[in-house]
């Protein structure tokens, strides 16, 4: 780590000095990403809701959410760990749910077919790696320990998750589709919120 | 017997082994059975093998049996047969219809030979073991699953699906787009969900999932529901180029699910025997060789059912060619241009019809060409100057099919043409002192008339009578007019128009001011009187008579304004044998009048006014109604008079006048009629049919009485406004008056007159004519006083030798009968002498007395009455005409007078009766009185007097 990038503990002991411009501006642009992909990350779940048919789109509707394969939804005691451990666990999700997102688009492409679904599942996926990598260079600026690279076995888990989600049948991929666009949406939003702790005047 | 018997009975004890052994030579061997599950198709594959055939092949029949749950439970029994071999395996599938995972099935199997060159029995093998189909083994270890794990259907068919729970207490609900829908249990752990008639709900396909509450699994599935198959709409086949079919349809409302998209649309041709998979559901393509007539079968088809249409049809009827192409223009002149274009290339001699459009300034027009190559076509009588759009179109000309579609279109110019038609020029002359002052207008060339842009006009002026005297006036466009000073008003003037490409036909007229009316002479056109047009709503209509001579035409002129406005003129030509026209102009309006003068156009050019016209273009209802005055008010008439009424000034010809009377009577006076208000009051009403009269007399009306009037002019378009009434007060009547003041002068006088000519008729009656004369009272006598003495003429009847009494009956109030004979009754007087018959005397007739008493009878003699006079103390024996007590009753008798033979003065009333001598130096008449019935009847006796009694007269004394 290098004092001119500084570490995210000085960051946050001596809030009273000025952080580099560049890294403020990293973590603000950051910050802005993963705003905007809360937005669209809801979009997207609504989006998805409504073309799988009813019950999908009734708010009683609460599947079991059995853990997919790579990728757990964010803990309840997530709030609670260090702001370091939290991004970086940001990150790891947001390396993982590329390759489900892609996964469920491949599935709803045999479901529904010639949707803007099809396509908004594809730019939530590339939406993803970008905030991921955001995130990744955030932390590196910060001098947090770097999360180890695990795209292969993400992509793995994510194909196996789909395939036997098909081959379970519709609606356990429908289901399949559900839990990933729901962890999507979570994990952009936590992503947000532990960023905005990091942004100049959000929360500590 | 014995001997039968026996050799029955060994008979069959040696055919009984035989048969035996030859049935169980052929199903000896039991049928070696398996059955596999196959869960994605929901099916079981069952296959066996038969051992031991003694033939190679042998025809033989199979039956099937299957169980579910249990092995008594046989829901299923199929025969099959087919042509078996030594040990081949033989398969068959069956469907299941609940899923396999939620049930254990048991199948077995037993066949016999059905080859008919056996000619053992034919008899079924016994069963085969019961083989188990179990699906349940290869569930997973979730607590509650739900089979199968997708579904398609078809909608409207019903759908079983079951569900799996790993615990029988447990409660699960299972629901179909989250609408609940019951299950059947089938074994503590199994249910079955049967949905009846599935609906369409959406591409993605429906979601059935159940819930069970102990915990809280959500397992489900898709089923996958496709529309009914409907059969292809508006199947055609065309081709473009008779080289390739092209066939369309319209699929209707297949919708397919996406997961399992099952639908295919298959072209056949049977001629050909063909077959041509088509990969749009819309249309399909077929490569055409030399065959003419094709017929196609259209098969749509998905996962459930099949749809087939057909379409026969000559391939040269379904041409619909290309577009045509290289469309071009060439030789354009000014009224002629060439099209010319390309075709895809056809068959040899295979004819096209082509449709040529042409268009210019909002019109079309359309041109068919007939063509079996490149087409051309000569457009001709084009306008110059003029933007054109050209454009085409090719169908098959011998069997039309279809247009193809518009060739791009292509613009063109004509060039520019002399204008072909003289301006049209009118004039307006003013002579002043020496020099006339002509103001020429016309009016700009139409496009067709223009043949390109106008750039200037010319003007040449000539005087009449020196043609070498000419002048030229340019005027460049877009001038409509210019003023000139013409040294005198005999002028020829040659108009024309000129653009880039030359000069149009002039046009000429002649003003010669001096010169009379060619038809008329000596006419002027102060004489000329004006007459009503008739307006059209939109314009003006008017006719005219021709004059006796010679016409070029007519010219209508007018000032485009209201009268009072400067003059806008216009004027509108017309041909020589037009005898009215219709003038329009957008400058009319409603209610306003125009003033319109016909010309005449002499061969000569010269224009003679034939007529003045007057009208509206739309006549409108009068807007104010005339100030009447009331004159010559009395009180049974009075006159309206509105003579400052300016009726020129209304919006419309004033065609009459209607008088409205309202009074108290409920009558109308005579001349009127009942008529209603627009606010639906009723009046009287009177019509003036006379636009000219403006007073009218209301007379016939009461004295002292309340009228109200309304003068209401109306024109063609309706009446004046519905104003106010004016109220009238009719003045007493002066007739009493004047009788009383003539009448009353003249009655007094007469009524004394009257009294006085009563009183001395009166007087000269008692004087003269007494009704009972009395001597000492005539006043006849006193003329005679000076020279009789106090009574020398009154006759003393002691005087007078009594010779006979007459006693006259007056018949009054008889009836004519009785009247008619009136006799005189005599009282012969005896003679004192011997003489006893009737001698002369003196007769007193009393005309006044009349004897009404009933039952008088006639008044001739009568014997009684004889007796009376010829018992001489009859009458003497009741001298005081008192009644006897005998006498009738007093109502009985009516009131008489008694004729009274006056007693004697000297009072010897008591004494007896005496000779009628002895009384009659005393006798007098005596003031008659009136004399009860009752006391003044007389006795029976005394009715035989009654002849000498009567009933007074009306006007008699008494009274």
């Amino acid at each position: 780590m290098s004092q001119r990038e500084g570490s995210l503990e000085d960051f946050q002991a001596d809030s009273s000095i000025s952080p580099l411009p560049l890294l403020e501006a990293k973590i603000h642009q950051t910050h802005s990403l993963a705003r905007l992909l809360t937005k669209y990350a809801e979009q997207l779940f609504q989006e998805y809701v409504q073309l799988q048919g009813d019950p999908f789109g009734r708010p009683g509707f609460s599947p079991p959410r059995p853990p997919v394969a790579g990728l757990s939804a964010p803990g309840a005691g997530h709030a609670g760990l260090p702001l370091p451990e939290r991004l970086r666990l940001d990150a790891g999700a947001l390396a993982a749910l590329p390759p489900l997102l892609d996964a469920v688009r491949r599935l709803q492409a045999e479901l529904n077919p010639r949707t803007a679904l099809l396509r908004r599942l594809e730019e939530a996926a590339r939406r993803a790696r970008a905030l991921g990598a955001a995130l990744e260079a955030v932390l590196a600026a910060l001098g947090a320990e770097p999360r180890e690279p695990r795209p292969e076995p993400a992509a793995a888990a994510a194909a196996a998750a789909a395939a036997a989600a098909a081959a379970a049948g519709a609606f356990p991929a429908k289901l399949l589709g559900l839990r990933v666009c729901g962890l999507y949406r979570d994990w952009v939003s936590r992503t947000e919120a532990d960023l905005g702790q990091l942004v100049p005047g959000g929360p500590a | 017997m014995a001997p039968v018997a026996v050799f029955q009975a060994a008979f069959l004890l040696a055919w009984l082994p035989l048969s035996t052994y030859q049935s169980q030579a052929v199903l000896s061997e039991p049928l070696s059975l398996s059955v596999h599950v196959n869960l994605t198709e929901q099916s079981l594959k069952i296959e066996w093998s038969v051992h031991n055939l003694t033939h190679p092949e042998l025809q033989m029949a199979f039956q099937i049996e299957i169980s579910r749950i249990n092995k008594s439970n046989v829901i299923w029994v199929e025969n099959y047969t087919t042509t078996a071999q030594q040990n081949q395996t033989l398969r068959r599938m069956w469907k299941s219809e609940l899923p396999l995972e939620c049930a254990t099935h048991f199948v077995r199997i037993r066949g016999k030979d059905e080859d008919p060159r056996m000619l053992q029995r034919r008899v079924w093998s016994s069963w085969s073991s019961w083989v188990k189909a179990e699906a349940q083994s290869l569930l997973g270890p979730e607590p509650l699953l739900v089979f199968p794990k997708e579904k398609q259907v078809e909608e409207g068919s019903d759908v079983t699906l079951c569900y799996v729970s790993r615990h029988p207490q447990s409660h699960v609900v299972c629901k179909l787009n989250g609408i609940l829908v019951p299950g059947e249990q089938l074994d503590p752990h199994v249910s079955v969900v049967t949905l009846r008639s599935i609906s369409f709900v959406s591409k993605t396909g429906s979601n059935f999932f159940c819930e069970e509450d102990r915990n809280h699994t959500q397992p489900g599935l898709a089923i996958f529901v496709t529309k009914v198959l409907e059969e292809p709409k508006g199947f055609s086949c065309e081709t473009r180029d008779l080289k390739t079919l092209n066939c369309t349809w319209d699929p209707g409302s297949n919708i397919d699910s996406w997961k399992f998209p099952c639908q295919r649309y298959t072209l056949f041709e049977s001629f050909s025997g063909g077959k041509k998979s088509c990969k749009d559901k819309h249309w399909c393509s077929w490569q055409v060789d030399s065959q003419e007539t094709y017929n196609f079968t259209l098969q749509a088809e998905n996962c459930f059912r099949k749809r087939n249409v057909t379409l026969l049809f000559q391939l040269a009827h379904r041409v619909h060619p290309m577009t045509p192409f290289k469309v071009a223009l060439k030789s354009v002149s000014a009224t002629n241009a060439i099209l010319t274009w390309t075709v895809h290339p056809l068959r040899n001699n295979f004819t096209l019809l082509c449709q040529v459009e042409l268009h210019s300034e909002g019109r079309v027009v359309q041109h068919n060409v007939s063509t079996w190559g490149n087409g051309q076509y000569s457009f001709r009588g084009l306008a110059p100057a003029t933007e054109y759009t050209a454009r085409v179109r090719c169908a098959a000309a011998q069997h039309f099919w279809k247009w193809s579609k518009w060739a791009n279109q292509e613009e063109f110019s004509t060039p520019q043409a002399a204008p072909s038609t003289a301006p049209d020029v009118w004039r307006s002359v003013r002579p002043t002192l020496g020099s006339c002052n002509v103001t020429l207008f016309w009016k700009p060339l139409s496009r067709a008339q223009a043949h390109g842009k106008i750039q200037f006009y010319t003007v040449a002026t000539e005087r009449l009578h020196t043609p070498s005297s000419s002048q030229l006036f340019p005027i460049p466009a877009p001038a409509n007019g210019t003023e000139l000073s013409l040294d005198g008003c005999s002028h020829r003037i040659r108009v024309t128009a000129s653009n880039g490409a030359g000069t149009s036909p002039a046009s000429v007229m002649v003003i010669a001011g001096d010169l009379g009316d060619p038809w008329n002479p000596g006419n002027q056109t102060a004489e000329v009187k004006e007459e009503r047009a008739q307006g059209t709503g939109d314009g003006v209509s008017m006719s005219w008579k021709p004059p006796p001579g010679d016409v070029l035409g007519y010219v209508v002129e007018w000032c485009d304004g209201p009268r009072e406005s400067p003059c806008d003129l216009r004027w509108e030509s017309l041909g020589p044998n037009a005898t009215s026209t219709v003038i329009k102009s957008d400058a009319f309006r409603p209610g306003v009048k125009y003033n319109f003068r016909i010309y005449g156009i002499s061969p000569e050019r010269m224009a003679y006014l034939l007529e003045r016209k007057t009208g509206y273009s739309q006549e409108l209802a009068p807007a104010d109604n005339p100030r009447v005055t009331v004159n010559n008010l009395t009180s049974h008439s009075f006159t309206l008079s509105w003579e400052d009424y300016a009726a020129d000034a209304q919006p419309g010809f004033i065609r009459g006048y209607r008088v409205h009377l309202r009074s108290q009577a409920e009558q109308c006076l005579p001349g009127f009629t009942k008529a209603l208000l627009p606010d639906n009051t009723a009046c009287c009403k009177h019509d003036i049919d006379n636009p000219e009269q403006k007073t009218f007399l209301v007379k016939n009306l009461q004295p002292e009485s309340f009228y109200e009037f309304l003068v209401t002019p109306h024109t063609r378009a309706g009446e004046g406004p519905a104003q106010a009434f004016t109220n009238v007060i009719t003045t007493r009547d002066q007739h009493p008056r004047v009788l009383i003041r003539i009448l009353l002068p003249m009655v007094f006088p007469l009524l004394f007159l009257t009294i006085l000519c009563y009183v001395k008729s009166q007087w000269i009656k008692e004087t003269c004519f007494p009704d009972i004369p009395d001597p000492y009272k005539s006043s006849v006598l006193s003329l005679l006083k000076p020279k009789e003495s106090p009574h020398p003429s009154i006759m003393s009847v002691r005087d007078c030798v009594p010779d006979a009494l007459e006693v006259v009956n007056k018949a009054a109030r008889r009836s004519l009968a009785e009247v008619e004979c009136p006799k005189h009754d005599y009282l012969h007087l005896l003679p004192t002498g011997s003489s006893a018959g009737p001698g002369p005397g003196i007769c007193f007739e009393n005309l006044t007395y009349n004897q009404a008493a009933p039952g008088a009878g006639p008044c001739g003699p009568s014997p009684g009455q004889g007796g009376l006079l010829a018992a001489p103390g009859g009458l003497l024996r009741s001298p005081s005409y008192v009644n006897s007590p005998g006498g009738p009753p007093a109502e009985e008798a009516p009131l008489n007078y008694v004729s009274q033979v006056a007693p004697p003065t000297s009072g010897h009333e008591d004494s007896p009766p005496t000779p009628l001598l002895e009384l009659a130096p005393r006798s007098e008449y005596r003031t008659q009185m009136a004399v009860p019935p009752g006391l003044a009847s007389p006795s029976p006796e005394e009715k035989s007097h009654l002849c000498a009694v009567s009933l007074p007269d009306a006007g008699g004394h008494g009274r």
